[in-house]
């Protein structure tokens, strides 16, 4: 019989011997589930989250830079600043907001014009917002601010580096609190394979004696609590899988038209399948190596013994 | 084939089990180890059989020392002895073809292969109409004729059986006699370990005497003569 043919038929005894046993199979396929689900959760929430502040996703976090224009500054003036503007290196969009575009953008956010009308005029400046390139270094960001305080056409320079530099901070830490948060779940999911696997040990350890005695090598011992390691933590994962759907699905609806409202963007609707089929792969190796390590471990000390 | 030179045991924490042991065996030689129980019988045919290692002397099964073999070659060696039990040591939860099925899983054969292999194993020692059956629904008797089953299905070079008749009757030892003599007759080699006279006598094979740990070649003829009555 080929290795293949042998793991095949492995699995499907472990297959019939997990059916076996439905009241211990379903403990701890929930068991799985719940650390699998959740991990899977954390990876969709606080991975979307980090990425979202860290702009690591492509989104544009980096700093934007306001040029108020002076009131006496020309529209030939405008465009030669935009030009120059545009040319620095390190520039990615140079966009012109002009003192109605800005009054009407202003309206719109208040969602009331009695306080514009109020006003009797309008009070706000042509502006060009710049913005740079993510990975501008702080030295060139303070050169460029320098340059255009210094042009005559400008008169303030508004920049939110401090803000979005925090943002970023604040999205490294969610990530790593993510990778945390999975790290730990995916240790409690092997903790259920590993002592699955070993109560398995413990009860046929007169047949894996005898096996040995007749010249089992330590493959032949380990591949069919390999499998059944591998085949619960598979399930379990996939089990995780509709359960971390279900809650991402659930808070989407519950928070997405908060966030909107608050304009934090919307909150995933669903588990990406890349995520879904990648978490399910690490399941899968956790579930291979915690049950490979817990027979190793058993050989070991009865060969010892 | 087997070749043991001043080879002694000892367990943590107890005396010599053995002590100074030198033993030969040819191939297709059968070989009765008679002796009374606690004499370290038992404990020669383990290092025999690569289960336990000597804790001085050499061992060599098949041309090969069994101190400098790894796990997986001793695993390898192993594969070619077939093991008989007193308390023949079967699988309680597995049907009797099944149970005689598990060396040659080992071996590797595909199922269809060792399924035949088990069946004509199986009729060899007339357990062929019960291969559904459970172990524990077996006799005495037929646990061990499935235990020698199982040892022979993979035409193993050597067969060590270690007092394969302490739990059965005359009639069924005579018959398990009779199956060691017939396999020995094909040319494998056979150990045996026994405190019985009768079983010995009905085996004809050279005879070792082992007690308190050292061993003394037997009279050849007297075991010859013992088997003729």
């Amino acid at each position: 019989m080929s290795a293949l043919a042998a793991w095949f038929r492995a699995y499907g005894v472990a297959f019939v011997l997990l059916l076996r046993e439905p009241v211990a199979t379903l403990f701890n396929l929930l068991a799985l589930a719940c650390a699998f689900g959740l991990g899977l959760a954390a990876v969709v929430w606080l991975g979307e989250a980090s990425l979202g502040l860290s702009g690591a996703d492509g989104r544009n976090l980096a700093p934007q830079v306001t040029l108020v224009l002076r009131g006496n500054v020309n529209d030939a003036a405008r465009a030669g600043l935009e030009k120059s503007a545009r040319a620095e290196s390190g520039v990615r969009e140079v966009r012109f907001v002009g003192r109605e575009a800005a009054l009407r953008r202003l309206a719109k956010d208040l969602g009331d014009t009695r306080l514009i009308e109020g006003l009797g005029g309008n009070p706000l400046p042509d502006a060009l917002v710049v913005t740079l390139a993510n990975d501008l270094s702080e030295a060139r960001v303070d050169e460029l601010l320098n340059r255009w305080r210094g042009r005559s056409e400008v008169e303030e320079v508004l920049a939110d580096r401090e803000l979005v530099e925090r943002l970023r901070r604040i999205g490294g830490t969610l990530r790593l609190l993510a990778q945390a948060v999975v790290t730990l779940l995916l240790a409690s999911g092997a903790v259920v394979v590993f002592n699955t696997i070993r109560l398995q040990l413990a009860g046929r350890q007169q047949e894996i004696e005898l096996i040995r005695l007749l010249g089992a090598p330590a493959t032949f011992v380990r591949r069919p609590f390999v499998a059944r390691g591998t085949l619960l933590a598979l399930v379990g994962a996939a089990l995780g899988w509709v359960l971390a759907e279900v809650m991402v699905r659930q808070v989407a609806g519950w928070v997405g038209p908060l966030a909107g409202a608050w304009g934090l963007g919307t909150p995933p609707a669903s588990v990406p399948l890349q995520s879904g089929f990648g978490f399910m792969l690490v399941a899968l190796l956790v579930g291979w190596f915690t049950a490979w390590l817990g027979v190793t471990r058993h050989l070991i000390a009865a060969d010892r013994r | 084939m087997i070749s043991l030179q001043g080879v002694s045991k000892r367990y943590a924490g107890g005396g010599d089990i053995l002590a100074g042991v030198d033993l030969q065996i040819a191939g297709g030689e059968m070989v009765v180890l008679l002796g009374p129980s606690g004499a370290g019988k038992s404990t020669l045919l383990k290092l025999m059989g690569g289960i336990e290692r000597a804790s001085a002397g050499s061992v060599e099964l098949f041309g090969q020392d069994t101190a400098r073999l790894d796990a997986g070659r001793l695993a390898l060696v192993r594969q070619q002895i077939g093991l008989i039990f007193e308390d023949f040591k079967l699988l309680g939860d597995r049907s009797a073809l099944d149970n005689v099925m598990v060396p040659l899983e080992i071996a590797g054969y595909a199922l269809v292969e060792a399924r035949r292999r088990a069946r004509a194993a199986l009729d060899k020692v007339g357990l062929g109409a019960r291969e559904k059956a459970r172990p524990a629904s077996l006799s005495g008797g037929e646990q061990q004729r499935l235990c020698i089953a199982r040892a022979v299905v993979s035409r193993p070079a050597l067969i060590l059986a270690d007092e394969p008749t302490g739990n059965l009757d005359a009639a069924q030892a005579a018959s398990i006699a009779d199956m060691l003599r017939a396999f020995h007759a094909v040319g494998t080699t056979v150990v045996v370990a026994t405190h019985d006279p009768l079983f010995r006598d009905r085996l004809q094979g050279r005879a070792v005497h082992v007690e308190a740990g050292t061993v003394r070649a037997a009279d050849a003829a007297t075991v010859r003569k013992g088997a003729a009555r």
